[in-house]
């Protein structure tokens, strides 16, 4: 800690010294009497002041919270030789908000005392977040020297994308080996019926359709779906040039999204796997379960704008990564033409893709300004090229609740004749 | 109140000029002008003494200044919002009050002694105290709180 006058000791001093100076000078004693009180109360402050103990240990008592949550950051205080003011600053931290009288305390700490004191704010942004840090003033009873300290913050907090609940998912058009809850187009053992057959040699007899059989008299077998898992990969653009406000909008809404379709799709039993590409291309591997929906939400709190030129190719992710018989969930604000390329490289790969296109004209409050009307002309040139590839697109502009969407892919997807269900 | 009876005593304009900076300096809650309205405080009630004020005004003069620095200086420094404990509360005021006791006490004796006969050598006495003990714990502590190598 280090060590500092307050605003008025110097003057103290001045006054201390002036005063008797000026009284001998003058030879009037009132002049003395007058600069005594401060020349007493400067040297008893300065001989009372001590260099303090001060041990600050800062932790918070959550480490993951979801958006709108409190956060309580614990500050355990210990002051060897006790301070008779000690004030703890809390340094703010943006996206955790404090109330106004959470933002500093003054204690007092007797000698060895521990003082814990728990400071609450509230997430308002998603995010990883370094909670922890405050700045230290200690004086004496007497003030006049002030210690002043400060600690870096270093209790780690991330905040997780409030996600909403969904009745409607696209549903991938081809599924995986493992058992699941989705049909799968083939035929196999499962629940559900899918054709009833006149028997072939080889059938298995516990498959023989008996009621068909026994109405015409002659052997029918009953062919069913199996069910199996799907993988679902979110693919998300973090590629943006707009304005501040709208940027943060975009990538928000981008992170709420790919938030909410993982938790749902978690929730059926499909794997997951994220892929963020933007100036660096980052990837979770896909999977299931409470601990891989926990990677997910730290990747996607994790997530950030990226303003860069450096250009990847998709080609660069593992096949394991994004497997061949994968669902691709695209959310992209197709700001970015790198973005837009690599979607479209997906398309080419064979990949099954449906994208959620967030609307960054709306978020912006476009006007009709001929360059707006350009670039919506672009977006639209996009949109149709992925179209044609066979993409079907649904656009979200924040308001309408992400399902909607949902299932205006889900009809399209219906309409070009790829399964999906409702 | 120490500006006004400074005033009162001495009505000059010297008086009332300083008296007004020491009063309006602090109204921009900079923390370095707090100090220098003191100052300017001090100067005013030193000059009004100089000129005929009542010698028996100097020691309350004094600790009132005191007090109305300190407690400007600290309601200047405090976090904007926050919470106070009681305990730290009550024991500044008890320290400020022992403090402004203190130096009463001390002004007054000055006061006293230089009524008696052997006045101006007990007030040349204190004020050459005062003189070398100010400058001297300050020194001691810049020098005490310098890390050594």
């Amino acid at each position: 800690m280090s060590a500092g006058a307050s605003p008025t000791l110097a003057s103290w001093v001045l006054i201390g010294t002036a005063g008797a100076l000026a009284g001998v000078i003058f030879g009037e004693p009132a002049l003395i009497a007058l600069a005594a009180p401060f020349a007493v109360a400067a040297i008893a402050a300065l001989a009372a002041a001590r260099r303090p103990q001060v041990e600050l240990n800062a932790s918070t008592r959550e480490e993951r919270v979801l958006e709108g949550d409190r956060v309580s950051t614990i500050y355990e205080l210990r002051e060897g030789r006790g301070a008779a003011w000690l004030e703890l600053r809390v340094q703010p931290i943006e996206g955790l908000r404090t109330a106004p009288d959470d933002t500093a305390r003054i204690l007092r700490l007797a000698p060895g005392e521990d003082r814990r004191v728990e400071m609450p704010m509230r997430a308002e942004r998603w995010g990883g977040y370094r909670a922890g840090g405050a700045r230290v003033w200690v004086t004496g009873p007497l003030g006049g020297v002030w210690w002043r300290g400060a600690v870096a913050p270093h209790a780690s907090v991330r905040v997780l994308p409030d996600a909403q609940r969904l009745r409607a998912l696209v549903a991938p058009a081809r599924t995986q080996a493992a058992v699941g809850t989705r049909r799968a187009p083939t035929r196999g053992d499962g629940l559900e019926l899918a054709e009833v057959r006149p028997y072939a040699p080889g059938d298995p007899l516990r498959r023989m359709h008996w009621r068909a059989t026994a109405r015409t008299a002659t052997p029918y077998v009953a062919d069913r779906h199996p069910e199996r898992s799907a993988d679902v990969v979110l693919f998300l653009d973090a590629f943006a040039e707009l304005p501040d406000g709208a940027r943060e909008q975009t990538l928000t809404l981008a992170v709420r999204a790919a938030a909410t379709l993982a938790q749902e799709y978690l929730r059926t039993r499909d794997r997951v796997g994220v892929v963020r590409f933007g100036g660096t291309l980052e990837w979770l591997r896909p999977g299931s379960g409470v601990l891989h929906a926990m990677r997910i939400a730290d990747a996607l709190a994790r997530s950030e704008i990226v303003m860069t030129y450096v250009a990847r190719d998709v080609t660069v992710v593992p096949p394991a990564i994004l497997p061949a018989r994968a669902l691709v969930l695209a959310i992209t604000a197709l700001l970015d033409e790198r973005g837009a390329r690599a979607l479209l490289d997906l398309l080419a790969r064979g990949h099954d893709l449906a994208v959620v296109e967030i609307d960054a004209p709306a978020l912006l409050g476009a006007s009709g300004d001929p360059a707006v009307r350009l670039w919506a002309l672009r977006r639209a040139a996009i949109r149709a090229r992925l179209a044609e590839l066979g993409a079907v697109v649904g656009v979200w502009d924040g308001a309408a609740p992400l399902e909607s969407v949902l299932r205006e892919v889900i009809a399209s997807r219906r309409a070009s004749r790829l399964p999906a269900r409702a | 109140m120490v500006a006004l009876t400074a005033w009162l005593a001495a009505p000059s304009a010297l008086v009332a000029a300083l008296a007004a900076i020491g009063l309006v300096l602090p109204a921009s809650r900079w923390p370095a002008t707090m100090g220098v309205a003191l100052v300017a405080l001090a100067c005013a009630a030193g000059i009004a003494l100089d000129q005929g004020a009542a010698p028996a005004a100097a020691p309350l003069w004094g600790v009132a200044l005191l007090v109305a620095g300190s407690l400007a200086e600290r309601a200047g420094t405090l976090p904007p919002a926050g919470r106070i404990d009681v305990a730290a509360l009550s024991g500044w005021v008890a320290g400020l009050g022992a403090i402004a006791g203190a130096g009463l006490a001390a002004a007054a004796t000055v006061l006293l002694a230089a009524g008696t006969s052997l006045g101006s050598s007990i007030a040349g006495v204190v004020a050459g105290a005062l003189l070398a003990v100010v400058p001297a714990t300050l020194a001691w502590r810049l020098t005490s709180s310098t890390p050594r190598s």
